[in-house]
């Protein structure tokens, strides 16, 4: 399904941190990782993927680094900083409230986000 | 790190191209370009590995090709990404670096408004100067066209009567000779020649011969008196030739030096040989070398024309000249021919000096007070320059007038008419300085200089104040600040001094105060402890152009002050001597001399707040002011008029001969 852009906007950075909290990754797992652990549902375009997770790195929510395979290649790994840690936790829990709104609002049923 | 290198693995050309067209849009480091580059590739190569044709891999590369989107997009995103992970110091620096360009810019935009200003004229301070400048009389009552054609008759001296005129002239008052040293300074010359005469006869006749080419003993007439008082003093204190001075000696000093036995020797040597020279040379009041003064006379014949347009001059009523309306008054200030009446005050006083060697001496009487009256038009002249220029025609006619008395030959009648004449001269008053022109001009300066006031205006123009610069004369220019680069000089100037209004409330402050102080004598100023240089030193930097233009308005009055003492003195020397003459002897007092009529009034000292001291003393008398240390030394005369530092008086009678 294709998401209105303002709507994905604040919700990427998220999906992207609790991800990487559970073990680095990088570019290309990590977006794999986003479609499958969203069911399919969310799609990180691929023109968003660097520049967002460039922009964490500026922030101190992710940190990077090159290290070698053992094939020899070399990969630029990201994982969650402390910082980027209690980021996620604060807006896991405004998710949460957000979603707990929705779902009187909109009247929804059923699992939202899957608790941190 | 990323590979140095990044090679592509097996990828379509699409999505190299891609990737390269991306990388090349994003510009930035080039470290940084490759780390990127790296991942795209590997992103790329992690998503096509799986697939199991060309074509299946040319198809999924295209749709990831969609995916990543616009090229020049995403390079911009990365690109504002990887800024974003600079370190916090780079950020700064950067940061810094741009907020100093944009400085750089809007203060260039300044500079240039700033630079381009324009002045705006409003008042007319040229006609306002000319109505100041001419009396209500008629312009043929008026002597500047005869001063003026006097000036343009006058003919230059040759070499040897040009370099004898200028070395007597330079000493303080008009002094040509050993003679005319105060007394003082003579003796001690005799003491220092009597002290060191051993030094100048010990040497053998080739060391003096060396001193003599080294300092042209032979021509002494070429150091003026005081090249002379220099050399003196100079050896009162310990001497030290240094690479500096050095190049005031010519070398044959330099190579004596090392045939002495110590530079205290020569020194001394030196200067016992140069004193008793121009001792001996000095001694007559004119030259004695015939040739010499048939030159000298050829000279005052030559300018008789221009002396005859100057007497035509000194007898009208008034003197007054016409500002030119369509420059500013600086341009025309400095246009006041200041050399060409001292040349004229020099013919005036060597045909004075002829005149008594002749025997003349009621014509050289004549020739004193026209060259009173020139003075005295001047005096009322509204601009400074002109009035210190009569004060210097004035004084010197008077010395000469008190020096006629001295020589004993003046009968009542010409002592009586020629009180008459001086009183009759000075009939409005003795004129002291007036500085009001001199506002003008500061005003006038400012208008042409500044521009107009209001938000961010009312700045020096550095043009303006660069063509201002290059107009006035080197003698009105703050010495101080023309020892650092001319741009850096008149750009400070222009950029840190007071604005217009500030410099212009701050000009009336001044010019009233120190007008009100000209107005007080030296005495006056001294008992209420008035300093301006206190004032002015107090103004802060910012007023450099009012630092400029202010005259020292107490020195400058004094001078006035001092002036008058002498027209006094010498009103008051004549009726002393027709009182001599008629009653046989001297008064007691210059109260005799006033309530007989002799004077009307009693000459006021500008040192004290009495009258100057008289003392008759056997078959003379001595008249004299106090002098600058404002306290009676008894009549004991310190060249000038005395010395804050060394006292001593100035002595008006005897005459210092």
């Amino acid at each position: 399904m294709k998401f209105e852009r303002e709507l994905l906007k604040g919700f990427a950075p998220v999906v992207v941190l609790e991800i990487l909290a559970r073990g680095a990754m990088y570019g290309y797992e990590l977006s794999e990782a986003v479609e499958k652990r969203s069911g399919n549902i969310l799609t990180l375009g691929r023109g968003t993927l660097y520049p967002l997770l460039y922009n964490l790195e500026a922030k101190g929510l992710i940190q990077a680094e090159w290290q070698q395979m053992d094939n020899g290649r070399k990969r630029r790994y990201y994982q969650i900083t402390g910082k980027g840690r209690e980021k996620l936790a604060s807006q896991k829990e405004q998710w949460q409230q957000l979603q707990q709104a929705a779902n009187l609002v909109f009247g929804f049923a059923g699992p939202g986000l899957a608790p941190a | 790190m990323a590979d140095s290198d990044p090679k592509p693995n097996r990828l379509p050309v699409c999505v190299t191209e891609y990737i390269e067209r991306v990388i090349r849009k994003m510009g930035y480091r080039r470290k940084v370009r490759r780390e990127v580059q790296r991942e795209l590739l590997d992103h790329f190569e992690d998503a096509l590995t799986d697939c199991k044709g060309e074509a299946e891999k040319l198809q999924l590369a295209e749709e990831l090709i969609n995916q990543f989107g616009d090229a020049r997009l995403l390079a911009k995103l990365i690109r504002r990404g990887k800024k974003r992970c600079r370190p916090a110091w780079q950020k700064a620096f950067i940061r810094g670096f741009q907020a100093m360009g944009i400085f750089i810019v809007l203060f260039s935009l300044y500079a240039v408004w700033f630079i381009n200003g324009k002045p705006t004229i409003r008042v007319d301070y040229v006609a306002k100067f000319n109505e100041l400048a001419q009396p209500k009389t008629a312009e043929d009552e008026n002597a500047w066209p005869y001063y003026q054609k006097a000036i343009e008759l006058y003919q230059p001296p040759d070499e040897n009567v040009k370099q004898f005129i200028d070395s007597r002239r330079r000493y303080g008052y008009f002094a040509y000779s050993f003679d005319d040293l105060p007394v003082d300074e003579q003796k001690k010359i005799e003491e220092f020649i009597d002290q060191h005469a051993a030094a100048w006869q010990n040497l053998s006749p080739e060391h003096k011969q060396i001193i003599r080419e080294g300092i042209k003993i032979d021509s002494v007439d070429n150091f003026s008196l005081q090249e002379i008082v220099d050399i003196v003093r100079n050896y009162f204190q310990p001497y030290i030739i240094t690479e500096e001075n050095r190049r005031d000696f010519s070398s044959p000093i330099r190579l004596a030096k090392a045939y002495f036995a110590s530079e205290e020797d020569f020194k001394f040597a030196m200067a016992t040989a140069v004193l008793r020279e121009w001792i001996k040379q000095g001694k007559n009041r004119l030259p004695t070398d015939p040739e010499f003064t048939v030159s000298l006379r050829n000279w005052l014949g030559e300018n008789e024309a221009a002396w005859k347009e100057l007497e035509t001059g000194s007898r009208k009523r008034n003197c007054w000249r016409h500002y030119q309306k369509d420059s500013a008054l600086w341009s025309n200030q400095d246009h006041f021919p200041r050399e060409d009446f001292n040349d004229l005050l020099e013919v005036g006083l060597w045909r004075i000096r002829h005149l008594v060697q002749d025997n003349q001496i009621k014509q050289a009487l004549e020739d004193c007070l026209d060259m009173i009256r020139v003075g005295a038009h001047l005096q009322n002249n509204p601009t400074l320059i002109a009035q210190l220029m009569g004060i210097c025609f004035t004084v010197n006619a008077h010395q000469e007038l008190i020096r006629l008395v001295g020589i004993g030959t003046i009968t009542v009648d010409l002592c009586q008419q020629t009180t008459e004449q001086l009183e009759k001269i000075y009939s409005s008053g003795f004129p002291l300085i007036d500085f009001q022109a001199e506002k003008l001009f500061f005003l006038d300066t400012v208008q042409h200089i500044f521009t107009e006031g209001g938000l961010g205006g009312g700045h020096v123009i550095p043009k303006q104040f660069s063509r201002f610069e290059g107009d006035i004369s080197g003698s009105s220019k703050n010495k101080e600040m023309y020892e650092i680069p001319d741009a850096l000089r008149i750009f400070l100037v222009s950029f840190f001094s007071a604005r217009r209004d500030e410099m212009t409330a701050k000009s009336d402050e001044f010019y009233n105060k120190g007008a009100e102080i000209a107005k007080l004598s030296p005495y006056e100023r001294h008992s209420k402890n008035i300093n301006f240089d206190d004032m002015v030193k107090s103004l802060p930097r910012r007023y450099i152009l009012l630092n400029i233009f202010l005259p020292p308005f107490d020195l400058v009055g004094d001078r006035a002050f001092r002036n008058k003492a002498l027209y006094q003195a010498t009103i008051t020397i004549f009726a002393l001597q027709r009182w001599k003459i008629e009653k046989g002897a001297y008064p007691n007092s210059l109260q005799e001399l006033l309530d007989a009529g002799f004077i009307k009034q009693l000459p006021q000292d500008p040192y004290s707040d009495g009258s100057l001291i008289y003392r008759r003393q056997g078959d003379d008398f001595t008249l004299y002011s106090v002098g600058e240390d404002f306290a009676d030394n008894g009549g004991v005369e310190n060249a000038g008029w005395g010395s804050k530092e060394n006292g001593g008086d100035h002595v008006f009678w005897p005459v210092q001969e």
